[in-house]
């Protein structure tokens, strides 16, 4: 469905990826693990189309897409999520939900998307009316995907949706992707969180300074070394703050 | 929302009839007023709803009334014909700014407008057509064989050329594109994200703004009679900023209110020696600033009570910290 295959782009100055190639097939869920300034983002925007890849290709089913911009992916069927909640906070919950189906001229389609996706968000129901900058951060996030779904995309970039979250947010905000997960959508995941992404993931990559360094099936890379000593924060990993294991690799952000 | 309708109805009514009961000279000045309202709803579409700053809008007001006078007296085009050929030829050379919007954000594209408005201040007067820097006078215009010649029938024609393109307008930021303005305003990468074209909305809202701003300088032309660069100088720009940002950012009633105070001031005020309606003016725009932060008719919607439900799709003059880390936003609200 979607395959780089030597990818380089630069985030300003720093060429940010260095070659990557990696493939996903109709309905999996892939994750790109990696550490703050790995080149997730930078990924996830070249794949969008946000930024321009200075060498490599991107094919998403079955065209070439490295040239595209960015509405025009979009319409081609890739959503992505931005990192940190980029919802527009003075347009009320309802308004940023439209914004989603802004591709999109199909009204009834649209209608029964906007009760599909209030069913994964119920919580959403409740604020329609709301401005979206008042929402909890949790809340936003959740919009963040919501709207993204709005435009029906057949492939959902994830750029680190648990980041700032509480634990209990993180939690359910995996439900919901494995929710999405079995009804067939594929997605790309690019999360610090590694416990959680693994768990979800069918396929993995790890990403450090701009080349992939390790992949394999989630299963696999659960059980790597490597991934549990860095990025699991297990075995070598000495005492950390707090002492929750569950996940102790993204607490540096807040 | 429906419950608008009667007021819209009131105010028109009282637009129409009104000027009926008013001297000549006042009729001229609120026909000046209308003009002023015409630009600033011009400028508000492209800096309050879709976020881009323009110092340089006396440009426009200059390029379409100067367009709309050269058509007419040295074409002698009608005047039905060279209105809307004005705004049109204004939109075109308004896609020039674009260019710049595409890379520069805030006050660096303030400056880039700026330097618009500054170079076609310095160009217009070293045309010869243009009457150089002494100006030219432009007779009173025929609509369809009727003569515009008395200022109470020039007011009719402002009145329902202003009504037209405020519907418009009040249509515009309702549909697609009008969220795609404000999409890019709140938040650019996720509104390309979401499929929105930054090229395709600045164009737009540049092409939309300069059209307005062009029907607002022809109109000035043919209502003042006369022409001449000073008048559309760096001064100008910054009422029609002033005009909107005291009126209400991204508010359409905002930027007829704001022009009809900022606009009427001076004239009211006339009595008095010219110190007097400066200093009004100046400390008109500070305490705006500070005690209505949504300018003058967010602060009426406040007031009367439904304020917070509509406040939303108006905006700061100087917006907060982007809720990016989720907590903040709420404030901004109160």
């Amino acid at each position: 469905m979607l395959e780089l295959r030597d990818i380089h782009a630069f985030y300003g100055p720093i060429e940010a990826l260095k070659g990557v190639s990696l493939k996903l097939s109709e309905g999996q869920i892939v994750a790109v693990l990696g550490a703050n300034g790995a080149g997730k983002t930078t990924l996830m925007n070249t794949i969008s189309g946000l930024v321009r890849a200075k060498r490599g290709q991107i094919r998403f089913a079955g065209q070439a897409i490295e040239r595209w911009r960015p509405e025009r992916v979009v319409r081609a069927g890739i959503s992505q999520v931005p990192a940190g909640r980029q919802i527009f906070p003075e347009l009320t919950v309802a308004e940023n939900l439209r914004m989603g189906a802004y591709v999109r001229r199909d009204r009834e389609g649209i209608r029964a998307d906007h009760r599909r996706v209030l069913d994964y968000f119920p919580r959403l129901r409740e604020r329609l009316k709301q401005p979206a900058g008042t929402l909890s951060g949790g809340e936003q996030q959740m919009l963040a995907i919501a709207r993204a779904l709005m435009a029906r995309p057949k492939l959902l970039l994830l750029d680190e949706p648990s980041l700032g979250l509480a634990p209990v947010l993180v939690r359910q905000l995996f439900e919901i992707l494995e929710r999405l997960h079995q009804e067939g959508a594929a997605m790309l995941l690019a999360e610090q969180n590694a416990h959680m992404a693994l768990q979800l993931a069918d396929y993995a990559y790890v990403l450090t300074l701009g080349t992939i360094t390790l992949a394999g099936s989630a299963r696999r890379l659960q059980a790597n070394d490597q991934v549990r000593r860095l990025y699991l924060g297990m075995e070598a990993q000495p005492a950390s703050r707090g002492g929750d294991h569950d996940n102790i690799d993204d607490n540096e952000h807040r | 929302m429906r419950a608008r309708w009667p007021w819209v109805l009131l105010l028109v009514a009282l637009l129409a009839l009104g000027p009926q009961f008013l001297k000549s000279y006042q009729v001229y000045l609120l026909s000046l007023a209308a003009v002023y309202a015409l630009a600033a709803l011009g400028l508000n579409l492209l800096t309050g709803y879709a976020g881009q700053i323009s110092l340089g809008h006396a440009g426009f007001l200059a390029i379409g009334g100067y367009s709309a006078a050269l058509l007419q007296v040295k074409l002698a085009w009608p005047l039905w014909a060279s209105l809307p050929a004005a705004g049109l030829l204004t939109a075109l050379l308004g896609l020039v700014l674009v260019i710049p919007a595409l890379r520069l954000s805030e006050i660096y594209l303030a400056i880039a407008t700026l330097g618009f408005g500054v170079a076609v201040e310095q160009l217009l007067p070293q045309w010869a057509w243009t009457g150089g820097h002494q100006g030219f006078s432009i007779p009173r215009p025929e609509l369809f064989g009727l003569a515009l010649n008395s200022d109470l029938a020039f007011y009719y024609l402002i009145l329902a050329v202003g009504l037209a393109l405020v519907w418009i307008a009040a249509n515009a930021v309702r549909a697609p594109l009008g969220r795609a303005f404000v999409a890019i305003r709140d938040n650019e990468l996720a509104a390309q994200a979401l499929g929105i074209s930054l090229a395709r909305t600045k164009s737009y809202a540049f092409l939309l703004s300069a059209f307005y701003t062009g029907i607002a300088g022809a109109l000035y032309a043919n209502l003042v009679g006369y022409l001449n660069v000073s008048t559309f100088n760096l001064g100008l720009s910054i009422l029609l900023l002033s005009m909107i940002a005291v009126g209400g950012l991204a508010s359409i009633p905002g930027s007829l209110l704001g022009a009809a105070f900022l606009g009427l001031l001076p004239q009211v005020l006339s009595g008095f020696s010219a110190w007097v309606p400066q200093f009004i003016y100046g400390a008109a725009l500070l305490l705006v600033v500070i005690f209505m932060p949504y300018g003058i008719w967010g602060f009426l919607l406040q007031t009367v009570g439904r304020g917070r439900g509509l406040m939303r799709s108006a905006r700061r003059l100087f917006p907060g910290p982007r809720a990016e880390s989720g907590s903040t936003g709420g404030d901004d609200h109160a």
